[in-house]
């Protein structure tokens, strides 16, 4: 048996304490009238004479203090809620839907809100000694075992809304498993319990977002939208497209029951940047999907030459930016004032420094940029400066080289290193240049994964913007170590960095930006998905209250029961002198 | 200490004069009294022969027997004494319950035997006991002394164990004079009601019994649950009282003083049974004219 408040220390502590007021009162209350007599000689030849009566004396003094004792206990027990062992009272693992559907307005705050405060409930209703794991479907808080009530609390406080991927988590050996959802999953963990959560709502919604380039035009934008009525109803759908606070496209449309719109829109009129898409619905209550964002990029082409005698895999690589309007130029045709955002030096260096933006692949030794005298042969490369934006989610880790030169360039930011010896570096904001030691022909580096990461990294820190990442609300992870994480409108969002990422989370749709040395990463963080509606998801009942697994009321009810039975027998023999 | 309230009216007293206690044996005394012992001694009245030891006094052998039988024969003759009276009063804590209380109760009837005594110049001793003897009032003879003796008895208190047995058996080894030996006692002793009359039987004295009870000793008016205190060890004990205890109680307090009764016609001791309920009056001049105690 477990107890609802007290652990079974404490149960058994108050149990004591219960007794001993009993006894102690018992005692107290049979402190009958003193009265004085002659001699006891003669009572105690009546009480040696009836000795059973002087048992049944006894007897019912002990009945009485019994029973005295028994309301005391049951008492103490029914307040403590007792329930019997392995019902919700032990050890518990709660499940707690974070998915993106659980953000539905209902009553009492969204889905989420109702089910962080059921969760809640169950713990608090759990016996003072039952142990608990906290976990959530976009395994943003996954607890170990063993925690205790508070614990558990602070972890469910700690629950945020999550991503779109809902997944069953697997849980802890022995704790029974009990979700709050709006939808149970497949997969449940066997003997799993199921709070749900799901009220039917009324929900429009949008299901596509996205600002592409046109294909035959790449300089050119458009935007795909999609708009499903998930209601049982026609829905009159308003909708406005256009960069924050300044409307592009305005128009309402009709949509019947379960009907889509979806359509293409121009978006050349608008400035570069973010680009926002809002529907507006008559009683939809799940207004996480009335808000999609895009990213305009600048139509401006991003001019690049490429000094080379001839290398195609890297021609190619930059080439299919589309973003770019590469120039390929032989060295002997190279000039300082070669009109172009990014010169890509290939085998060769120019005699200058260039005041354009500069990437050197194996450059040969120049005076503005110094190599060390030797060259290493078989160096063994490692990415010595994986924080910085050039070397995000690149991998060195399988890279042959044969020789390669050392960059002694003061100053300059090493990024990857042969014992010691920069192979890799970086100049500075008043001197940008980007250098690596060794030639394409003498690395396996143009068929690694890492090289068109590599050259997108440095194209994009150059132009100083990466590429958007397009997220969904929970927790969002920018390959940007040690970036710092801004809203739409530049208010600072809590994150962390670690392993050369950082990582922030979003409650809902948004904007956000994550900058570091130099580069902003627009993120773009959407809730439009087409199966991510709140409306009727499969499976769900409409159980609408969200009731708890039942607990052990029936324990406490039943003892207060007895007590009441036990008073009045108390009562009852009491009047007849059957106890004292 | 004030005298006890001894309600004597001049027509009681007058009816005690007449009255004289009874003894059923003879015994030697010292003092000549107008109730006697009879005693073979020195006295004028012949009253019987025996035969000549050494030692006896030439004076009374009858030689006139001896001329007749040819044996040396003593003349005894009948000496008068005074009777030596002692009156045992218990004056134990369990003596103060009743209404009026069983000590006072006792304190009247030894009083009035001793108005009786001294009317009839019989030496009277009082003596109080509880768990031990005393106090005591000698011997006093005379009418004058009743007042002594009121006073002695005006100042028991109801106090103490009861161990009459240690206490008379105190009385019987210090007192070699036999004489009429009356204890007035509730006889709730918890070392046994007759080990008192026991000792006084042993010491060869004519005994008397007088059992004083009152109605809340056999009908204690108690019940429910109570803890009930023994007036002289003052041990508690908590009881339910139901009426089946209560009639066992009864029960067994006449088997007590039918066991007290008993013993004394056993050892025809004279034995009487009074109520503080009873008028006094009527006790003295029935109850113990019924009961052979007075003449």
């Amino acid at each position: 048996m477990t107890f609802g408040l007290l652990s079974a220390g404490q149960m058994a502590l108050v149990a004591a304490l219960a007794g001993a007021a009993v006894v102690a009162i018992f005692f107290l209350k049979v402190r009958h009238p003193l009265v004085v007599v002659p001699s006891l000689v003669l009572w105690q030849r009546v009480l040696d004479e009836h000795r059973r009566d002087s048992l049944i004396e006894r007897l019912r003094r002990l009945l009485s203090l019994l029973l005295a004792l028994a309301i005391a206990w049951l008492l103490a027990v029914a307040a403590a809620e007792p329930r019997p062992d392995g019902a919700s009272g032990g050890r518990l693992a709660l499940i707690v839907d974070n998915g993106p559907t659980m953000h539905a307005l209902t009553g009492g705050g969204t889905r989420l809100d109702r089910a962080k405060a059921a969760a809640r409930t169950l713990i608090t209703q759990a016996g003072g000694d039952a142990r608990f794991q906290v976990v959530d479907t976009s395994g943003a808080v996954r607890t170990p075992p063993d925690l205790d009530r508070q614990q558990a609390v602070d972890a469910v406080d700690r629950i945020r809304p999550g991503a779109g991927d809902r997944r069953t988590p697997a849980t802890a050996e022995g704790y029974a498993p009990v979700i709050f959802t709006d939808a149970p999953q497949e997969g449940l963990p066997e003997g799993a319990r199921v709070v749900s959560l799901f009220e039917r709502v009324s929900n429009v919604g949008i299901t596509a977002f996205e600002v592409r380039a046109t294909p035959a035009r790449p300089s050119e934008h458009t935007a795909y939208l999609s708009i499903v009525n998930f209601d049982a109803e026609a829905r009159e759908v308003a909708i406005t497209i256009g960069a924050p606070g300044r409307t592009r496209v305005q128009r309402t449309v009709p949509l019947a029951a379960g009907a889509a719109f979806r359509q293409v829109l121009p978006m050349n009129e608008l400035d570069p940047g973010v680009v926002e898409a809002r529907i507006s619905t008559a009683g939809d209550r799940f207004p996480a999907d009335d808000v999609a964002f895009g990213w305009l990029p600048d139509p401006r082409p991003w001019r690049v030459a490429l000094i080379t005698t001839g290398q195609p895999a890297l021609a190619a690589v930059i080439g299919s930016d589309p973003g770019v309007v590469l120039e390929i130029v032989a060295p002997d045709d190279y000039r300082p004032a070669i009109d172009a955002d990014l010169l890509v030096f290939d085998r060769f260096v120019p005699e200058t420094a260039p005041e354009t933006p500069a990437l050197l692949i194996g450059p040969a030794p120049s005076a503005w940029l110094p190599l060390a005298e030797a060259t290493r042969t078989l160096p063994t490369v490692v990415a010595s400066g994986t924080e910085h934006p050039l070397m995000a989610a690149v991998a060195l880790d399988d890279l042959h080289v044969t020789r390669t030169a050392v960059i002694a360039a003061e100053g300059a930011v090493p990024l990857a290193a042969d014992a010691g010896h920069t192979v890799i570096a970086a100049g500075s904001a008043a001197a940008p240049w980007v250098a690596i030691g060794f030639a394409l022909d003498d690395s396996n580096f143009a068929t690694q994964p890492a090289f068109p990461i590599f050259i997108a990294n440095t194209l994009a820190w150059f132009r100083g913007e990466a590429d958007p990442i397009i997220a969904t609300p929970g927790l969002i992870e920018v390959p940007r170590a040690g970036a710092m994480i801004t809203t739409l409108d530049g208010q600072r969002v809590p994150s962390t960095s670690a392993l050369g990422a950082s990582r922030f989370t979003a409650d809902g749709p948004g904007v956000f930006f994550a900058t570091a040395r130099g580069v902003r990463v627009p993120v773009l963080v959407n809730l439009a998905q087409a199966g991510w509606t709140p409306a009727a998801p499969d499976g769900a009942a409409d159980a609408g209250a969200g009731e708890l697994p039942a607990t052990s009321r029936p324990w406490w009810t039943l003892m207060a029961m007895a007590v009441l039975l036990l008073l009045a027998v108390e009562w009852f023999t009491w009047q007849r002198r059957i106890t004292v | 200490m004030a005298a006890p309230d001894l309600p004597f009216d001049q027509a009681f007293l007058g009816k005690l004069e007449h009255l004289h206690i009874l003894s059923k044996q003879v015994f030697a005394g010292a003092f000549h009294a107008e109730r006697t012992a009879r005693r073979r001694g020195s006295g004028l009245e012949f009253a019987d022969h025996r035969g000549y030891a050494p030692g006896d006094d030439f004076r009374h052998i009858d030689w006139r027997a001896y001329q007749r039988l040819g044996k040396l024969l003593l003349r005894l003759f009948e000496e008068e004494q005074g009777l030596p009276i002692y009156l045992f009063v218990d004056h134990s804590g369990s003596m103060a319950g009743g209404t009026p209380s069983k000590l006072q109760y006792a304190r009247q009837v030894a009083a009035a035997l001793c108005y009786i005594g001294l009317a009839h110049l019989d030496r009277v001793a009082v003596l109080g006991y509880a768990d031990r003897l005393g106090p005591e009032l000698p011997g006093q003879r005379g009418k004058g002394q009743i007042f002594r003796v009121f006073s002695f008895l005006g100042a028991l208190e109801a106090e103490g164990g009861t161990h009459a047995g240690e206490a008379l058996r105190t009385f019987r080894l210090r007192q070699a004079t036999r004489g009429v030996a009356v204890v007035i006692s509730d006889f709730l002793d918890p070392h046994g009601a007759e080990a008192g009359l026991e000792a006084l039987r042993h010491g060869r004295h004519d005994v008397f019994a007088v059992h004083v009870t009152s109605a809340a000793d056999r009908h204690p008016p108690i019940g429910g649950d109570v803890r009930l205190q023994d007036a002289e060890t003052g041990d508690v004990r908590s009881l339910a009282i139901t009426p089946g205890l209560l009639a066992a109680y009864a029960q067994a307090f006449d088997d007590h003083a039918a066991s007290i009764e008993r013993y004394c016609d056993r050892y025809q001791l004279g034995y009487l049974r009074t109520s503080t309920d009873e008028p006094f009056e009527d006790a003295i001049l029935k109850v113990f004219r019924l009961g052979r105690f007075l003449g």
